[in-house]
C-alpha cells in the first residue's frame, strides 16, 4: 500500500507521520472543533497532544509504505538532533530521497515529492460529533487489538466476525494510532539493529537488509518482487507465508500488551497441598510447585537484548520442567494454569501438533470450567481472539504480541517448533515482557540440557512416571542392516526369537525403521514368519506419515487386532499403548538422534500393569547416540533412585 | 540460503520448488511435456513425486478449449470470439493447491513453475498453427487483466506475470492490451441494458498500447491471450471481443484472430 508522509511543527518541535487516512490527520491537526469531539469521545488523554501546531506540511502524493517509514525513522533521528532546516520541506525532501537511495532506487528520488501546506479547516457542530463517534469507535478497535498482531486482512476478517464499525476502518486505526493505542509497522523493515543516524550515511548502493516484523526472519528468507500495490520491488516473507503474506508495502497491525494482572499472593502453594488439589504424585508435585514459585518470583530486570533477539534458551523467566516420558506432564501444569487465571490472567498453551491440541483442549475445559477457551491451529474455528486460556500450535501464536502471562510450550524439541527460529520467536513474542515461559520436554534440545545442568536455566526433573517405576533401559541387539536381511528375506534369528518372546508375554510391539520405504517389505518379511511369532498374518501391519488411514491402524493396535505395528519416527510421541515393547531396527541410523530414540523407547512400559516393558536397539553397531540416549534414561532412573521417587526396589 | 547437509554431500540434489524436498536434478525419468530449454530446466528441477503429478492435457479431444475429453459445450457455442485455446493441465485438486499457494496465499516462487507448465500449452497452440518460430505466429502476447483492487490487494496479475515469462522464452512482445472497466461502470452499464449474462463488457482494450503492437507487413494478425483456469470459457471469449473489436475500430487489423493459451482446464 501507499500512505500519505506529513510533519508537523510547533513552537519547539517537529515530528514526521505516514498515516493510511490522511482526512483523519488533517482533521485531527487543523480542525477545533473535531479534535475536541476527540477529546470528548476518548477522555483527557487525547488533549494532551500539541493542540495548536504551527504548521503541517504534507506531500501531494503517496509514498510507498516502505519508503515513507524510512523517511520518517529519518527526519525523528534528524529533528531529535536539534538539526532543523528553514523548510520542513526541504528536510523531507532530502530524506525520502534518502529512504529511496538507501532503498537501491535512487531514480525514483524527485519524484512525488511535491508538497503542501495544510490549512485550517473551519470550525462546526459537524466537525465535533465526526470527532466523538470515531474516537469511540478508535477506543473500542485499541481494545480489540491489545496483544495482537495483525495484518490487515486479518484485521478485516477479525471485525468481519464481530461487531462491525461504522466508519472506515483505516480511519478508525489511524485515529488510534495518533493516539498512541495502536501501532502500524510495514510487516517487512529494515533489519534496523544500527540507529537510523547511521542510515543516514549511504551510497554503498546495497539496499539495506530487512527483516519479517511479524516473525523476525531475515533475508534469507524473504524475496523481492515487483509489487502492483505499492510500484517497486518489494520484499516478502516466505517463512510466515502460510499465515498470511507479510510484505515491504504491508500493514502490520500491533495492540498495546494485555493488561497487567499480577498474581494472588494466596496462590502460592506448597508442594504437599498442590498433591492433595490436583491429584499429583511427589515428583509431580515437587516439579510443579518449583515452577510456581518461580512464576511468583519478583520479575529480573529485562533483558537488554533485542525483542528478535528473544528467545525461549536465553530468557531469564523461562523455567523447564523435564519430564520423562510417560510423567504426566499436562498435570504438572493444571496448577501453573490455576494461578495465573484465577488472577484474571491469560494463559497458553503453544505446541509443535496439531493432534496435542486436539487432544488437550477437552482435557482443559474440563479442568477450568469457569474460563473462556480458545482453541487454534490451522482452519480451527477461532482464529484471532484469546480467551482466558488458550491451546494452540505455535504457529498460532504469530498472531498474538505481549498477549499472554503464562505460556507454556509443550513438545518443544518436536517437528516443526525445534530447529525453527520463527516459531521461538513468535512464542516469545507472544508473552508479556514480565510473563513466564513453561518449556516442556522429555527430551530437551542439547543445548538447554546444558544450560541447566549449568544453573542457567531453571528447571524441574521428574524423573520418573506416574507409576513410579524405573524407565525400561534400552537393551543392545547386535543384527546386520535391514536391507542385508530384508533383501534374503530372513529375520535375522536373534532378532526373532525377541520378536518371539515379546509376542509370547503378551505385548504389543512398534517396530521403528529409518525410512517409509522399508515398512512394506518388512510387514511382507514378517507376515511370512507369522506363524512362527504364532500370529495372525493381518495382525501385522505398517503405517507411515503418508499413510491415510494412520488413525484408524493405531486404534487397531490400541483395541489389540494389530499386534505389531512397523513405522517410523512418525510415532515416536503421544501414542500410548498398555502393553507394549519396541524394537528400533538400524538403530545405528543417523536419523535417529539421541531424543528421537529416548521418544520411542519411551512407548514401552507406560502403563501400571505392565511398568517393565522391553525396549530394544537392534543395529550392527553400537553407536554414540545409542550410548547417549541409553544414558540419559539410566540417569534419570539413578536420579528417581536417589530422590526416593521409586516404589519399590 | 539455508544450510542443508545433503546439499553439501550431494551437489546434484537441489530442493524442490513445489515441496521443499530434496531433489535429484539430473534425473530425466518424468519427461517433460516442453521443448524451450529455459522452461525444461524449471520443471526438471522439481522432485520426481511433483513432477509425476503434473496431470498434463497430452492430446486435447476438444478443438476449440483443449478440454482432454469429450466436450458438450464447445460444439453448442454460439459467437465465438477466439480462434481456440489450449491448456497445459487438467485441473485437479494439486494443482488447485498449487495456484491456491501462488495465486492466494502470495507464494511467488510457484511462479516460473507454473509458467514453465503453460510453456506447454503455448507451444501446441503454436504447433497446431503450423510452426515452432512463436515470433513468427504472434504480433503480441497479453494476458487477462486484473481488477484493480484485487492488483492492489494482491500485488500482482497471475495471468500477466506468466504472459511476461512466456514472452521472454519465445521472443514475442508482451503488451498490457487489456483493461478491465471499473467496478462502478459496469454497475452503471447493467443498469443501462437489462440483462447482462456471463463477463460482457467487463473489458476493453487501451488504445495506446495498441499503438505499440509491431505489425508492419504481417499477413496474419494474431495476438496470443494468456489466462490461468479455463473454467465456461467466457472471459477470454469476452477478451478476444474487446480484441478484436478495438483492433478493427482502430483500423490497425481488419481481421484479427485472437488465440488462447491457459494454465489449466477445469
Ligand atoms: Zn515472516
Ligand atoms: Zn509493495
Ligand atoms: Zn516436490
Ligand atoms: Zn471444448
Amino acid at each position: 500500500m501507499k500512505v500519505l508522509v506529513y510533519a508537523v511543527e510547533t513552537k519547539d518541535s517537529r515530528r514526521a507521520w505516514w498515516s493510511v487516512a490522511p482526512e483523519v490527520d488533517k482533521r485531527y491537526w487543523k480542525n477545533v472543533a473535531f479534535r475536541e469531539g476527540v477529546v470528548a469521545g476518548w477522555g483527557e488523554q487525547a488533549a494532551a497532544k500539541p493542540a495548536r501546531p504551527e504548521g503541517v506540511v504534507a506531500l501531494k502524493e503517496r509514498l510507498p509504505l516502505g519508503i515513507a517509514e524510512s523517511a520518517c525513522s529519518r527526519l525523528a533521528e534528524l529533528w531529535k538532533s536539534g538539526s532543523y532546516s528553514s523548510s520542513m520541506g526541504d528536510d523531507m525532501r532530502a530524506a525520502i530521497r534518502a529512504a529511496w537511495e538507501e532503498a537501491g532506487e535512487a531514480e525514483r528520488s524527485g519524484a512525488e515529492s511535491e508538497v503542501e501546506l495544510w490549512d485550517h479547516e473551519s470550525v462546526s457542530e459537524a466537525g465535533f460529533e465526526q470527532g466523538r463517534a470515531l474516537a469511540v469507535q478508535a477506543r473500542e478497535l485499541a481494545e480489540r487489538l491489545r496483544g495482537k498482531s495483525l495484518l490487515q486482512a486479518e484485521l478485516t476478517a477479525m471485525l468481519g466476525d464481530g461487531r462491525g464499525f461504522a466508519g472506515e476502518i483505516m480511519q478508525v486505526m489511524q485515529l488510534a494510532a495518533l493516539l498512541g493505542a495502536v501501532q502500524m509497522y510495514p510487516a517487512v523493515t529494515p533489519a534496523g539493529s544500527k540507529p537510523v543516524r547511521f542510515r543516514l550515511r549511504h551510497g554503498e548502493g546495497k539496499p539495506a537488509a530487512l527483516r519479517c516484523g511479524r516473525c523476525g526472519s531475515g533475508e534469507e528468507r524473504l524475496r523481492r518482487t515487483h509489487c502492483a500495490s505499492c510500484g517497486r520491488w518489494c520484499a516478502y516473507c516466505e517463512a510466515c507465508l502460510t499465515m498470511g503474506r507479510c510484505r515491504e508495502c504491508a500493514l502490520l497491525i500491533v495492540g498495546l500488551p494485555a493488561p497487567d494482572r499480577p498474581l494472588n499472593r494466596e496462590g502460592e502453594l506448597p508442594a504437599d497441598r498442590l498433591a492433595d488439589r490436583w491429584k499429583l504424585s511427589p515428583a509431580q508435585s515437587t516439579a510443579a510447585a518449583a515452577a510456581l514459585a518461580f512464576m511468583y518470583r519478583e520479575p529480573r530486570k529485562r533483558s537488554l537484548s533485542p525483542f528478535w533477539k528473544l528467545s525461549s534458551s536465553s530468557d531469564s523467566r523461562a523455567f523447564l520442567i523435564w519430564a520423562v516420558t510417560g510423567a504426566g506432564k499436562t498435570e504438572m501444569i493444571f496448577p501453573l494454569l490455576d494461578a495465573v487465571l484465577a488472577a484474571g490472567g491469560k494463559a497458553a498453551i503453544g505446541t509443535p501438533r496439531r493432534d496435542v491440541v486436539l487432544e488437550l483442549a477437552p482435557r482443559l475445559a474440563k479442568a477450568f470450567p469457569q474460563f473462556r477457551h480458545t482453541v487454534l491451529y490451522g482452519g480451527s474455528e477461532d482464529r484471532f481472539d484469546a480467551g482466558d486460556l488458550t491451546v494452540a500450535t505455535t504457529h498460532q501464536l504469530i498472531r498474538f504480541r505481549q498477549a499472554f502471562d503464562l505460556i507454556v510450550i509443550d513438545e518443544l524439541d518436536a517437528f516443526p517448533y525445534h530447529n525453527d527460529p520463527m516459531l521461538h520467536f513468535a512464542a516469545a513474542n507472544s508473552r508479556k515482557r514480565d510473563g513466564t515461559t513453561v518449556l516442556l520436554s522429555a527430551t530437551p534440545p542439547s543445548e538447554l540440557q546444558k544450560q541447566a545442568r549449568r544453573g542457567k536455566l531453571a528447571h524441574a526433573r521428574v524423573p520418573v512416571r506416574f507409576h513410579r517405576r524405573p524407565l525400561p533401559v534400552p537393551k543392545r541387539l547386535t543384527v546386520p542392516p535391514i536391507m542385508r536381511w530384508l533383501q534374503r528375506r530372513r529375520i535375522p534369528s536373534r532378532l526373532f526369537k525377541e520378536i518371539k518372546e515379546s509376542v509370547r508375554r503378551g505385548a504389543q510391539l512398534f517396530l521403528f525403521v529409518p525410512y517409509i520405504r522399508e515398512i512394506e517389505p518388512l510387514v511382507q518379511c514378517l507376515r511370512r514368519c507369522a506363524v512362527g511369532f504364532d500370529l495372525e498374518r493381518d495382525t501385522i501391519e505398517g503405517t507411515s506419515s503418508q499413510d491415510p488411514d494412520r488413525g484408524g491402524k493405531v486404534t487397531a493396535f490400541r483395541d489389540r487386532r494389530i499386534r505389531i505395528l512397523v513405522t517410523t519416527t512418525i510415532l515416536e510421541r503421544g501414542v500410548t499403548i498398555a502393553k507394549s515393547d519396541v524394537f528400533v531396527l538400524d538403530a545405528d541410523k543417523p536419523l535417529f538422534d539421541a531424543s528421537s530414540l529416548v521418544q520411542m523407547a519411551g512407548r514401552a512400559g507406560r502403563s501400571a500393569d505392565d511398568p517393565e516393558g522391553l525396549v530394544f536397539f537392534a543395529a550392527s553397531a553400537w553407536t554414540a547416540t545409542q550410548k547417549q540416549a541409553a544414558r540419559q534414561i539410566k540417569e534419570m532412573n539413578a536420579y528417581a533412585r536417589r530422590n526416593g521417587y521409586l516404589s519399590s526396589e | 540460503m539455508r544450510f542443508s547437509l545433503s546439499r553439501w554431500l550431494r551437489p546434484e540434489m537441489s530442493e524442490c520448488t513445489v515441496c521443499g524436498r530434496m531433489a535429484d536434478a539430473r534425473s530425466n525419468a518424468v519427461p517433460v511435456p516442453v521443448r524451450h530449454p529455459a522452461a525444461r530446466e524449471i520443471l526438471q528441477q522439481l522432485c520426481m513425486g511433483c513432477r509425476s503429478s503434473i496431470p498434463w492435457i497430452g492430446a486435447p479431444v476438444c478443438r476449440y478449449c483443449g478440454r482432454p475429453e469429450f466436450c458438450p459445450d464447445c460444439p453448442r457455442r454460439q459467437d465465438k470470439q477466439m480462434a481456440f485455446c489450449r491448456c497445459a493441465v487438467r485441473y485437479d485438486d494439486r494443482m488447485r493447491d498449487m495456484l491456491a499457494l501462488y495465486k492466494y496465499r502470495g507464494s511467488e516462487r510457484l511462479e516460473p513453475v507454473l509458467a514453465a507448465m503453460l510453456a506447454a500449452a503455448f507451444e501446441r497452440v503454436c504447433s497446431e498453427l503450423g510452426g515452432r518460430d512463436a515470433a513468427h505466429i504472434f504480433q503480441a502476447v497479453t494476458a487477462v487483466p486484473l481488477a484493480e483492487e484485487r492488483l492492489d490487494d494482491r500485488g500482482f496479475n497471475q495471468a500477466e506475470r506468466m504472459a511476461v515469462s512466456l514472452s521472454q522464452w519465445y521472443g514475442v512482445a508482451y503488451l498490457p492490451l487489456l483493461q478491465r472497466v471499473r467496478h462502478t461502470e459496469k454497475q452503471s452499464l447493467k443498469t443501462r441494458r437489462s440483462r447482462i449474462v456471463d463477463m460482457k463488457g467487463n473489458f476493453v482494450a487501451d488504445r495506446d498500447v495498441m499503438g505499440r503492437i509491431p505489425f508492419a507487413g504481417v499477413s496474419r494478425f494474431r495476438i496470443l491471450l494468456i489466462d490461468d483456469i479455463y473454467t465456461t470459457g467466457s472471459t477470454v471469449n469476452e477478451c478476444a471481443r474487446a480484441l478484436k473489436d478495438a483492433l478493427a475500430e482502430a483500423g490497425v487489423a481488419s481481421e484479427p484472430e485472437v488465440y488462447g493459451a491457459l494454465w489449466a482446464r477445469s
